[in-house]
């Protein structure tokens, strides 16, 4: 095959990644401002309300902050991964330690779901009321009971879904096996 | 580097991916199998609703005849989508269990898997719409954008086309003399 004409076409096909790349990067990003914003404006007037300062932060509005940290953290990841293919790092070790680190994102957001799930939710912090009677009945939880329509849940009956956990042990396993292939290709490139 | 030395480490890896590679399936399988066991042991005729809430695409419902035919409709959808997704993803699975790692056919197979990703969370968007009973804006435009399965659906789908056209350069570069 003709070197000149083989030349262009991988120009071509950069150029068309590099730019892909950059509309998800921006894309990415504007996901991540997005979905600071609101939390922060949330969490900031929370902070300026008089009624918070008695309550403070419970276990679960902790928990929900990690997993917001974490989305954000999500966000952030692909961002970084799109930057890489920008920048024509496709195959590169580098990439592939961004897709397992995705994955490693979605199994401990699935943790802290599950976590937020299972813990009692006391009342909302910032409206915890210290002059509430020691003898008045407190609701501390409701039991539903209900059917999920579908035979292709991830709970596995146990109310728990798996499905976050799952997507993020197979993304680190697929990400492991292109790491392999990537060694394999690599050691036959440098056999004699 | 030796030649000799090479082709046993490249079998060992070769191998422990074809190991992962199969428990993988497996898996698959079971998560197959586990709903067809309840329909078989149970019999389809008398399978039975329990008398409570029954919820679908996460919206809860006071009992199965409350669930409007478009909603039903949707689910059936969802449930077709989640079965050729699986399929797609085994298919990826016997590939990687050959040892094809990055050839069309990978490819191919993880944009299958992007569209029916992006394919649930559009289903879950219009179920959304259906159960509210009107399009809300600008929540249902938020409920697209921040759907997790669309963008997962759109993310997988951009990085496998990435990954083809990285591996056409590869493959063109080979070729140059």
């Amino acid at each position: 095959m003709n070197a000149n004409e083989i030349a262009p076409k991988t120009n071509l096909r950069m150029n068309r990644i590099r730019t892909v790349s950059r509309i998800a990067k921006i894309v990415m990003l504007g996901l991540l401002i997005f979905t600071l914003y609101f939390p922060i404006r949330t969490y900031i007037f929370q902070i300026l309300s008089p009624s918070f300062k008695r309550g403070g932060f419970s276990l679960p509005d902790v928990l929900t902050t990690i997993s917001q940290i974490i989305l954000w953290v999500w966000y952030w990841k692909l961002f970084q991964l799109f930057k890489l293919y920008e920048r024509g790092l496709i195959f590169s070790a580098q990439t592939i330690r961004c897709i397992k680190i995705l994955g490693v994102l979605c199994a401990v957001g699935w943790a802290l779901m599950t976590l937020l799930q299972i813990l009692p939710h006391p009342l909302p912090s910032s409206q915890i009321i210290q002059t509430h009677p020691p003898e008045a009945a407190v609701i501390e939880g409701v039991i539903v009971s209900s059917y999920r329509m579908g035979f292709f849940s991830f709970d596995f009956g146990t109310g728990i879904n798996f499905g976050l956990l799952f997507a993020g042990i197979v993304i680190v396993l697929i990400a492991w096996i292109m790491d392999e292939g990537r060694k394999i290709q690599e050691e036959q490139e440098l056999t004699v | 580097m030796n030649a000799n030395e090479n082709s046993p480490k490249a079998s060992v890896r070769l191998n422990r991916i074809k190991k992962i590679s199969r428990i993988l399936k497996v898996c698959v399988l079971l998560y197959f199998v586990k709903p067809l066991c309840v329909v078989l042991a149970f019999k389809l005729k008398n399978i039975h609703v329990a008398p409570s809430m029954v919820s679908i695409f996460n919206h809860p419902y006071a009992n199965a005849s409350d669930i409007p035919t478009p909603m039903i409709v949707l689910f059936a959808i969802g449930t077709g989508i989640c079965l050729l997704g699986a399929i797609s993803f085994y298919r990826l699975l016997n590939l990687y269990e050959k040892g094809v790692i990055f050839s069309g056919a990978n490819v191919s197979e993880m944009k299958r898997l992007g569209t029916y990703l992006a394919g649930y969370g559009i289903l879950t968007v219009a179920a959304n719409v259906i159960y509210h009973r009107q399009i809300l804006l600008p929540w249902t435009l938020l409920d697209v954008v921040l759907s997790p399965w669309i963008l997962a659906g759109v993310a997988t789908y951009i990085i496998a086309w990435i990954m083809d056209e990285g591996r056409k350069i590869q493959e063109e570069q080979e070729l140059t003399v």
